[in-house]
């Protein structure tokens, strides 16, 4: 028995109202069913009874029509749900198809759009179980969008190994995020590494830090009063000269890099 | 020449040089009365964006083909550049290129009209033939790789030679240079090309002339009268980066001599986040640029780490200083930081370099464009 589609949607039917067909398609419901007239073209029908779709569930209407060998004016209908029909939204779709379904049911619940799943499209096999990992450790729409474009990358670089050892997600993309930076990773370590072997005073915190194309140390200190400043900033100089005799190139790239 | 599958002239651009010019090469096309592939108009897929290169259309330009150069952005160390739009799309194929993420049209255009384009010149030119304008031709299009086809060369060095405070800049990465070298010599001409060491150039500019081709063009350019720069750009991290690049330093320096040229221009490698997936697809991740480990900057652009670019920048500009301190290089779209700590000063306050980060002209400009519109 074909599933009607306003299920294979995930759009609830009044329980008390009937089901509905258009030419001989199941669109929602259950028996007893009513044919509505063929006169109402098929794109009025699905934006009255579907009023919003997200990605998801356009690609599972868009599926659907395929297998119902339907012709539909898909130009007019993206019109309906903001979209516009093109080669790259159908490329989308068939992509976001082949993928596992619990990846699928995850990108339902986050409601991911089109441009989010763009990293599937260098993917040469989008049935990739480590994709069906999200269902089962539920990133968040944010975490998974970047975890997608991490795992499309490495699985197109060859890169194995890429499950993560445990059910944290934040361990996992960090994971991921090594594998796919391992220079630049690596850099951060020594860098980090190096600073916290300096001679710095016991309340002073300190840490190697990262934001977008910048790192720095990041350095934070308690001032109780205007002597504690004038001591704090003279241990800070004696850091700065410390380094400058001992470490001199501390931050420039190695060499080889 | 660069074959085109298919050539489109819309109906007003039939008695076009350019329409004339292919009637005389015997290159067939087909009149149109409005843009074909209208449909396919908006983001394309790597497929369309691929087919986009072989589809010509030539068409009359009803805007303003004269602007600021768009990459100026708050943040960054821009230079005073203009350009001048006379085509849109590439016939080459650069992996980094940025009109993957900017082309929404599955056409190369070019502008039948460039004696409009020379007209708006023109008339900026009755007020202000005495400011030092630089203008490329070279923003959105090869300004030289399909010149072969439209002259338009001929017709911009022609009229720059009446403005002779002005600078005209042909920024390239092709080796066509023989059909203008008659006009020569035009000392306000600069023949440009971006160069990378070859390694690079095969692995990620196809379609592109070769690193010593564009070397011996730029030879030829600079003895028939003409000025030239180089564009070292984008400089591409890889394994071995540095023997590579310094080779080209060398090349470069053994070659020409500083007063060849009045700057070299230094930028990494950069582009817009949404621009990846479309890169990918076409060129894959055994692409160095797709490999590449980058990061989001204050521009919004994806870039390297901005001590790896530092440390790329000053070995390379070290290379060029150690064998002549007349060599006059300036970073390209770079935040003032990183000029300071390659050029111990910003561009106002280098050398050589004044002139070309003048804002004063830029506001200049602003002010006549309001007055004519």
């Amino acid at each position: 028995m074909k599933h009607a589609l306003n299920s294979l949607l995930n759009y609830t039917w009044p329980k008390h109202a009937g089901g509905v067909t258009w030419n001989q398609h199941t669109i929602a419901g259950a028996e007893p069913y009513k044919e509505l007239s063929d006169k109402l073209s098929i794109e009025e029908l699905l934006t009255d009874l579907f009023d919003t779709l997200n990605f998801s569930q356009f690609s599972i209407l868009y599926n659907w029509a395929n297998e119902c060998s339907l012709e539909i004016d898909w130009n007019k209908l993206c019109q309906h749900y903001n979209l516009r029909w093109s080669e790259i939204l159908k490329e989308t779709i068939q992509a976001y198809l082949e993928t596992p379904i619990e990846f699928q049911n995850w990108c339902f619940n986050k409601k991911l759009s089109a441009r989010d799943l763009a990293p599937l499209l260098i993917l040469e096999n989008k049935d990739n179980t480590v994709l069906k990992l999200f269902s089962t450790l539920t990133p968040s729409k944010s975490e998974g969008t970047q975890l997608l474009d991490l795992i499309c990358d490495l699985v197109s670089m060859g890169v194995k190994n890429l499950f993560p050892e445990t059910e944290d997600t934040k361990k996992w993309f960090k994971k991921l995020y090594k594998l796919r930076h391992p220079q630049s990773t690596a850099t951060d370590s020594q860098f980090s590494d190096k600073i916290t072997a300096w001679p710095w005073p016991k309340d002073f915190n300190t840490d190697w830090k990262r934001t977008g194309d910048k790192s720095f140390i990041d350095i934070s200190f308690k001032v109780e009063n205007q002597n504690d400043f004038d001591k704090k900033l003279s241990q800070l100089n004696y850091v700065k000269d410390w380094a400058n005799t001992n470490s001199p190139t501390w931050d420039q790239p190695k060499d080889n890099q | 020449m660069t074959v085109f599958e298919k050539i489109f002239v819309h109906k007003n651009a039939v008695d076009s040089k350019v329409a004339l010019r292919l009637k005389e090469l015997n290159l067939n096309f087909e009149v149109v009365s409005e843009e074909p592939l209208q449909d396919k108009k908006g983001e394309l897929s790597a497929s369309e964006f691929d087919k986009s290169k072989k589809q010509l259309y030539v068409k009359k330009f009803e805007g303003q083909f004269f602007k600021r150069c768009p990459g100026a952005k708050p943040g960054l160390t821009c230079c005073n550049y203009f350009v001048l739009n006379l085509g849109q799309q590439c016939d080459m194929n650069c992996s980094y290129c940025y009109l993957q993420s900017f082309i929404n049209s599955p056409l190369l255009t070019i502008y039948s009209n460039v004696d409009d384009s020379i007209a708006e010149l023109e008339k900026m030119k009755q007020s202000m033939a005495n400011d030092k304008f630089r203008i490329g031709t070279g923003e959105v299009i090869d300004s030289l790789s399909l010149d072969d086809l439209t002259l338009y060369s001929h017709d911009l060095i022609e009229f720059f030679k009446t403005v002779p405070n002005w600078q005209l800049e042909f920024k390239t990465k092709s080796d066509k240079v023989d059909h203008f070298l008659h006009l020569g010599p035009a000392k306000n001409v600069i023949v440009s090309w971006s160069l990378n060491p070859e390694f690079i150039v095969s692995s990620e500019e196809h379609g592109t002339a070769s690193l010593a081709n564009r070397l011996i063009a730029a030879k030829k350019c600079i003895d028939a009268g003409f000025k030239i720069a180089f564009h070292i750009d984008p400089v591409i991290w890889h394994e071995n980066w540095k023997e590579n690049y310094l080779g080209l330093v060398d090349q470069i320096t053994k070659q020409f001599k500083p007063s060849d040229m009045p700057y070299i221009s230094l930028g990494a490698l950069r582009f817009q986040p949404e621009q990846r997936h479309i890169m990918k697809q076409r060129f894959g991740m055994k692409s160095l640029v797709n490999t590449a480990e980058l990061f989001s900057s204050a521009d919004g652009k994806l870039r390297y780490d901005q001590k790896l670019r530092q440390h790329m920048f000053d070995t390379i500009i070290s290379a060029f200083k150690e064998r002549d301190s007349k060599w006059n290089i300036f970073l390209c779209m770079e935040q003032p930081e990183t000029w300071l700590a390659a050029n111990k000063s910003l561009p106002k306050q280098t050398d050589g370099l004044e002139s070309l980060f003048d804002h004063n002209l830029i506001r200049k400009h602003k002010k006549f464009s309001e007055i004519q519109s």
